[in-house]
C-alpha cells in the first residue's frame, strides 16, 4: 500500500493506493497516526487507486473518522469505485461517511 | 481436509499469513466468474472469503503466520461453495455471531459482511476432529453472467 499526501490551503490531502486488507491496514493506521497527530481539521482521503477494501480497512477509516470527530475536525472521503463503493453500502457507512465522486468535489465542499 | 479434488473442485493450501490474502481474492475472483456470477456478486464473494479468511488468522490462530488454512472452492450447478478449514482454537459459533450496525465503531464486520453476502454460513465443529470447517454457499441470481463451466 502506497501513501500521498499533499496540502492545498488548509485542507490535507491523503491518496491511498493499493489494496485495504488486513495486511496493509496495519501500515496505514501507523499512516494516519502520523498524520492526525497534527489535528488538522479538514481531511480529504482519495480512495481512487484502492482496488480493494475489506473490513480492516474500513475499520482503519472508522477510526480516523471517530478521532477527527473528537478534536473537532471533519473526514471526507473520494475518488470510490464501484467495489470499494459497495463494500460501504453493505456495511451501511455510505450513511456515515461523507462520501464524494471527485477530489475537487470533496475539496469544494469544505467551502460551501 | 480431504486432498482429492473433483473435475469442478479447486483446493488451496496457504500459510496463515495476511500476505497471501490477496492471491486467496484472485483465486475467488476467477473461480466466481467460472461459476457465472455477476460482477458485482463475484466482489461480494471475494470479500465475504477474505474476511473468513483474516478471521481464521486473527482468531483461529492468534495471528500466527506459520499454520494451515485450505480453502476448498467447488462449482455447483448454480453457485459456488466455499469450504475454509483450519487446525487452530476452535470459536464456538455462538461466539462468531458479529455485531449489528447499530453503532459505529470499528471491528466485527467480517461475519456481518459473510452472512450478508453468501446464502448460508455453517460453522462446523467436531469433537473428535482438530479446528474448524467453516462452509460458505452462494447461488447465482436471476440476472448472473451467464458464464458456463465446462
Amino acid at each position: 500500500m502506497e501513501f500521498e499526501r499533499k496540502s492545498e490551503g488548509d485542507i490535507e490531502l491523503v491518496l491511498l493506493k493499493g489494496d485495504m486488507d488486513s495486511h496493509t491496514s496495519p501500515k496505514a493506521r501507523d499512516f494516519f497516526a502520523g498524520v492526525l497527530k497534527e489535528e488538522n481539521k479538514k481531511l480529504v482521503v482519495d480512495l481512487a487507486d484502492v482496488k480493494y477494501i475489506s473490513s480492516a480497512g474500513l475499520a482503519t477509516l472508522i477510526e480516523v473518522f471517530q478521532k477527527m470527530h473528537r478534536y473537532g475536525g471533519f473526514l471526507k472521503l473520494c475518488g470510490m469505485n464501484d467495489t470499494t463503493r459497495g463494500i460501504f453500502e453493505i456495511a451501511k457507512l455510505d450513511s456515515i461517511f461523507a462520501i464524494y465522486e471527485t477530489r475537487d468535489e470533496a475539496v469544494r465542499s469544505f467551502s460551501s | 481436509m480431504e486432498v482429492n479434488i473433483g473435475q469442478n473442485q479447486v483446493l488451496l493450501q496457504i500459510k496463515s499469513d495476511d500476505k497471501y490474502l490477496r492471491l486467496v481474492r484472485t483465486m475467488v475472483e476467477e473461480i466466481s466468474s467460472l461459476a457465472g456470477f455477476a460482477s458485482h456478486d463475484i466482489a461480494d464473494i471475494v470479500l465475504a472469503v477474505d474476511e473468513a479468511c483474516a478471521n481464521i488468522i486473527k482468531h483461529a490462530y492468534n495471528g500466527d503466520s506459520t499454520k494451515d488454512i485450505f480453502i476448498k472452492l467447488s462449482l455447483l450447478n448454480n453457485g459456488i461453495e466455499v469450504v475454509l478449514k483450519d487446525y487452530g482454537r476452535k470459536v464456538h459459533p455462538e461466539k462468531m455471531k458479529g455485531r449489528e450496525l447499530d453503532e459505529i465503531r470499528p471491528g466485527g464486520l467480517g461475519i456481518y459482511f459473510m452472512k450478508k453476502i453468501m446464502d448460508s454460513v455453517q460453522y462446523v465443529i467436531r469433537d473428535d476432529a482438530d479446528g474448524t470447517e467453516l462452509i460458505m454457499v452462494k447461488h447465482v441470481k436471476n440476472g448472473g453472467s451467464k458464464a458456463k463451466k465446462n
